[in-house]
């Protein structure tokens, strides 16, 4: 065949026809496109079966049921559980990161023992024994032990307060909060029975005077949840817009220490229209003599910053409203005085609207069963903060060995509190799942499995509406050589010859269970929470105390023109017992974190003061430390305020928190409170410098 | 605008987003359960707008005002999978698409070469580009979920209304004997409206008047990103707020801006 003209036309129309026809070019395109992809060090994901188990999160901010998702045995996902009451469905953004803290580079590993200023790993037997002979030296004396639990609703309290009592001792406490501030009001002040719940699902009217409720106050996931389904009108009244007030009806600014005169100067008008309700409750006639001798309009509008039509408006609000209850609390959820939460309190009172239907309501105290154990009610009326700083001071006898279960008041108590406490105290031990800074300033350091990986139960965290109970099995074997606290101490108890009431934590769990008349399955088979609409009678409730007025003289404001500190707290960047999670990391803005730096926020008014703008690196300086942090000017603060975010400053856990930002728990100071058995929270003296 | 329209013809289902801007606490939970649920990898550095990879973010919305006038909104943008996407026209390979039933713009990692035009043409800043290799801390790699693979340095990614769940919904179907062309059959939701705890993200299918987010696209309150643009998109939001709507269409000072 010859090679003709005609031969190479057809040859090349050929040659494109094939070549555009082919797969192979492209099939070629696409394995080196894939190819260059497939890289060993690029982890594969998991093919497997998914199942599903209920769990109940527990990360020192609320507790409720979630649901965890898992492939070939491994925990991925968590999400909010629709059969759980406190959940329906829903998620906080720290809860939705409780899987990746499983594998928390902080995580330990073993037990670890203070060795010449250096932790050594050691076994559990080693531990056991350390501890066991530390403890039978002092066993039977008062100040043989005290424990502070970062775990305010479990029944590990019942466990770890009967061995306290066990070992002669009364030292039991949990760390500062609004629970607690509330707890001490209601029972010391005021003489309630029972504890303090609120029925927001059928109020009409909310008033936070203080209380963040949509991110840090309380039944978290659940206060979302009936803000969901709309229906009612919510106040905010607090120094910033915090994420309550950003969605909230009205901000009302009123500042970080007026939130109770702005509660009592609402009192004063309740008590003008001759409208509050006084059947059964004492001290209204001394509660109203005070009240028209302070809280007179022009006083009342003085003492909380808020103008005189502002509060009227509210407290025709409150009067108008068919089912009004007022939520007091603090920005960041931190406790301190009483006073926010007595005039609270007393407004819920004047407006009859304890035990009614979406007002305050008493919920029975919790079910205790190991005799020697303390009520957690009783628990919540003692100020950490007031112990420490009579150990601190000399005022108080240390104890001999403190035991700190998941909880880190080396990072979140005011100042340098623990640090002074601590240098009194022989020998700390810390139960927690991670290397948080109480830990690491501990003498043993006992791991225990993170809630996922053990047995665990809730009776009616802070807030809730009603009595509820919520049981757990574990979603995976722990991951670490951790044992639960109260096996340990159980186990410790039979070393030293303590009796404590039971054999085993799942033992007492199913005693309790069946005390409440639950069903065990039920509770941890579907996560559903018993729950119970059981009031607690109140009667001869006060209104008033002599030591308001003394509470009154110690809030007020020094003559010093000085910014006024607020602390708040988002969820997304940690709490007390959790640092920023990973997941948490990826949240945060740019201004919010840039690099290690962390941002505070003010108003140009109050920057201008301070000759201050956007981005400008600046120390603040109180009485008690200073801190480093760039200014974001943010225009929901008011004037005078400058607000900084718990949650940063780390000095242990892992590279995604560690350095990360200030803590502003060092700012604060702490005074005892005359009259509350509180102790109030101050920023004293507080500076702003440029850098 | 009726010519826009058009392009959604050819798609039964069309699936959208409704997000209420006054129901939005800004707390973050739909950040996180995005992250977790496909796979995006931790960082240990803080957020940094250009190299940080994130599929929704949550922007916090201020109305300018000085003290005490001043308000503030939260606005979850995920991908608004828009119905004429500029991204799809630009990708030079064609590994981001529009041509599936259900609407969503796909982004196929192993066909994409890292040119980065789609970032450019994106004008909601909704794409991401991995600068870097992905690591997860020893053992934290346990976690990955099999719903999305992971994806390497030099690839964009973005946010696909958790298409794997939709496939999920679309098996379960045919597994049932039901049609998985009907919406009210695979009535799925991505991760981030399943857990938002104020209920302010629904999804649903924008061609099924039985879905709440057709109703909630009508409302006079509703407003989309940039909707001048002509991009179409699939996310709609809500608010009261006459503010928070103008800054929905992020007008130059200089302009004249029309009423909302």
């Amino acid at each position: 065949m010859a090679l003709d003209r005609r031969a190479i036309l057809k040859f090349i129309a050929g040659g494109a026809v094939g070549t555009a026809l082919t797969p192979i070019p492209l099939k070629l395109t696409d394995d080196i496109s894939i190819w260059t992809q497939n890289w060993p060090w690029i982890p594969n994901i998991p093919k497997g079966p998914e199942s599903i188990r209920p769990s109940l999160v527990k990360m020192g901010a609320t507790e409720y049921g979630i649901r965890v998702t898992s492939v070939e045995g491994n925990p991925i996902t968590a999400s909010g559980n629709p059969d759980h009451a406190l959940s329906q469905g829903g998620i906080d953004p720290l809860a939705a990161s409780c899987v990746q803290m499983l594998y928390s580079p902080s995580r330990i590993d073993s037990p670890l023992v203070r060795d010449n200023g250096a932790f050594r790993s050691v076994s559990w037997a080693r531990a056991g024994e350390l501890l066991g002979n530390k403890l039978s030296g002092v066993k039977g004396r008062a100040d043989s032990v005290g424990c502070i639990s970062g775990d305010s609703t479990g029944s590990v309290n019942e466990v770890l307060s009967a061995f306290v009592s066990a070992m002669g001792s009364d030292t039991y406490y949990f760390p500062p909060s609004d629970a607690v501030s509330q707890s001490r009001v209601w029972h010391g002040l005021m003489s309630g029975r029972g504890d303090v719940g609120y029925d927001l699902e059928n109020a009409d009217f909310i008033l936070c005077l203080g209380a963040d409720i949509l991110e840090s106050w309380g039944t978290l996931v659940r206060n979302q949840k009936i803000f969901a389904r709309g229906g009612k009108e919510v106040v905010y009244a607090g120094p910033l817009q915090t994420h309550t007030a950003a969605v909230a009806d009205r901000w009302i600014p009123v500042g970080p220490d007026a939130l109770g005169h702005l509660g009592l100067a609402l009192a004063y008008h309740l008590r003008a229209t001759g409208r509050e309700h006084t059947a059964g409750t004492s001290g209204v006639q001394e509660l109203r003599r005070f009240l028209e001798a302070e809280y007179a309009p022009n006083a009342g509008s003085k003492a909380s910053g808020v103008a005189q039509n502002v509060v009227r408006w509210l407290a025709e609000k409150l009067l108008l409203a068919e089912r009004p209850v007022v939520v007091p609390g603090t920005v960041g959820g931190i406790g301190g005085s009483a006073l926010p939460f007595f005039a609270g309190t007393a407004l819920n009172i004047l407006l009859g609207r304890i035990n009614r239907k979406g007002g305050v309501r008493c919920i029975p105290r919790p079910p205790q069963i190991l005799d020697r154990a303390h009520n957690l009610s009783d628990i919540r009326d003692r100020d950490l903060g007031r112990y420490l700083h009579g150990v601190a001071e000399g005022e108080t006898e240390p104890p001999q060995v403190l035991l700190i279960n998941e909880a880190n008041p080396a990072y979140s108590l005011p100042g340098d509190l623990f640090s002074r406490a601590r240098k009194r105290i022989p020998f700390t031990v810390s139960f927690t799942p991670f290397m948080d800074e109480t830990a690491a300033a501990s003498d043993l350091v006992l791991p225990v499995p993170f809630f996922l990986e053990r047995l665990e139960d809730s009776f009616t965290p802070f807030g809730s509406g009603s009595a509820n109970y919520s049981l757990a099995s574990p979603v995976i074997s722990p991951l670490r050589n951790a044992r639960p606290a109260a096996d340990f101490v159980l186990g410790l108890s039979r070393q030293l010859g303590l009796d404590l009431g039971t054999d085993s934590f799942r033992s007492l769990l199913k005693t309790k269970v069946r005390y409440l008349d639950a069903d065990w399955d039920v509770l941890t088979g579907r996560g559903i929470a018993w729950t119970d609409r059981t009031t607690a009678y109140q009667s001869g409730l006060r209104v008033w105390s002599s030591s308001i007025r003394q509470m009154l003289n110690a809030a007020r404001p020094a003559a010093e023109r000085s910014p006024r500190l607020a602390l708040y707290t988002e969820i997304n960047s940690g709490t007390d017992r959790i640092a920023i999670p990973p997941f948490g990391l990826k949240t945060l803005l740019e201004n919010e974190l840039q690099g290690d730096t962390f941002f505070l926020r003010m108003n140009r008014h109050t920057a201008r003061q301070h000759g201050l703008g956007q981005g400008d690196l600046v120390k603040l300086t109180t009485e008690a430390g200073t801190l480093q942090a760039k200014v974001n000017l943010d225009e929901g603060v008011m004037s005078d305020v400058v607000a900084i975010p718990t949650g940063f400053g780390r000095t242990a856990w892992d590279k995604f928190s560690r350095g990360k930002g200030g803590n502003g728990y060092e700012l604060l100071s702490l005074e005892p409170e005359e009259g509350s058995g509180l102790s109030r929270l101050s920023a004293a003296g507080l500076r702003i410098s440029k850098v | 605008m009726a010519e826009m329209m058009q392009i959604h013809h050819h798609f039964h289902i069309r699936w959208g987003m409704a997000i209420d801007i006054d129901k939005c606490t800004g707390c973050g939970a739909c950040m996180v359960a995005c992250q977790a649920e496909n796979n995006i990898p931790p960082s240990p550095e803080s957020f940094h707008r250009l190299e940080s990879v994130h599929w929704l973010l949550v922007y916090k919305l201020s109305n300018g005002l000085e003290f005490p006038n001043h308000d503030v909104a939260y606005l979850p943008r995920p991908c608004m999978q828009c119905g004429n996407p500029s991204c799809v026209s630009v990708c030079p390979v064609i590994a981001t698409t529009k041509d599936e039933e259900g609407a969503i713009v796909s982004q196929v990692y192993p066909r994409c070469i890292g040119c980065r035009y789609c970032m450019a043409a994106c004008p909601y800043h909704s794409r991401v580009f991995n600068w870097y290799d992905p690591v997860w801390p020893e053992g934290m790699e346990k976690i990955l979920t099999p719903y999305a693979s992971v994806r390497p340095r030099g690839v964009v990614e973005k946010c696909t209304f958790c298409h794997h769940r939709y496939m999920d919904a679309q098996q379960m179907a045919r597994a049932k004997g039901r049609d998985p062309k009907n919406s009210d059959v695979v009535n799925y939701v991505p991760a981030c409206a399943e857990v938002c705890p104020t209920n302010a993200i629904v999804f649903g299918d924008l061609n099924n008047p039985r879905h709440e987010v057709t109703r909630l696209a009508k409302s006079r309150n509703a407003f989309r990103l940039l909707d001048r643009l002509g991009t179409e998109p699939q996310v709609y939001y809500l608010s009261s707020r006459s503010w928070v709507r103008r800054q929905g269409d992020n007008s130059l000072q200089q302009e004249k801006q029309r009423s909302t």
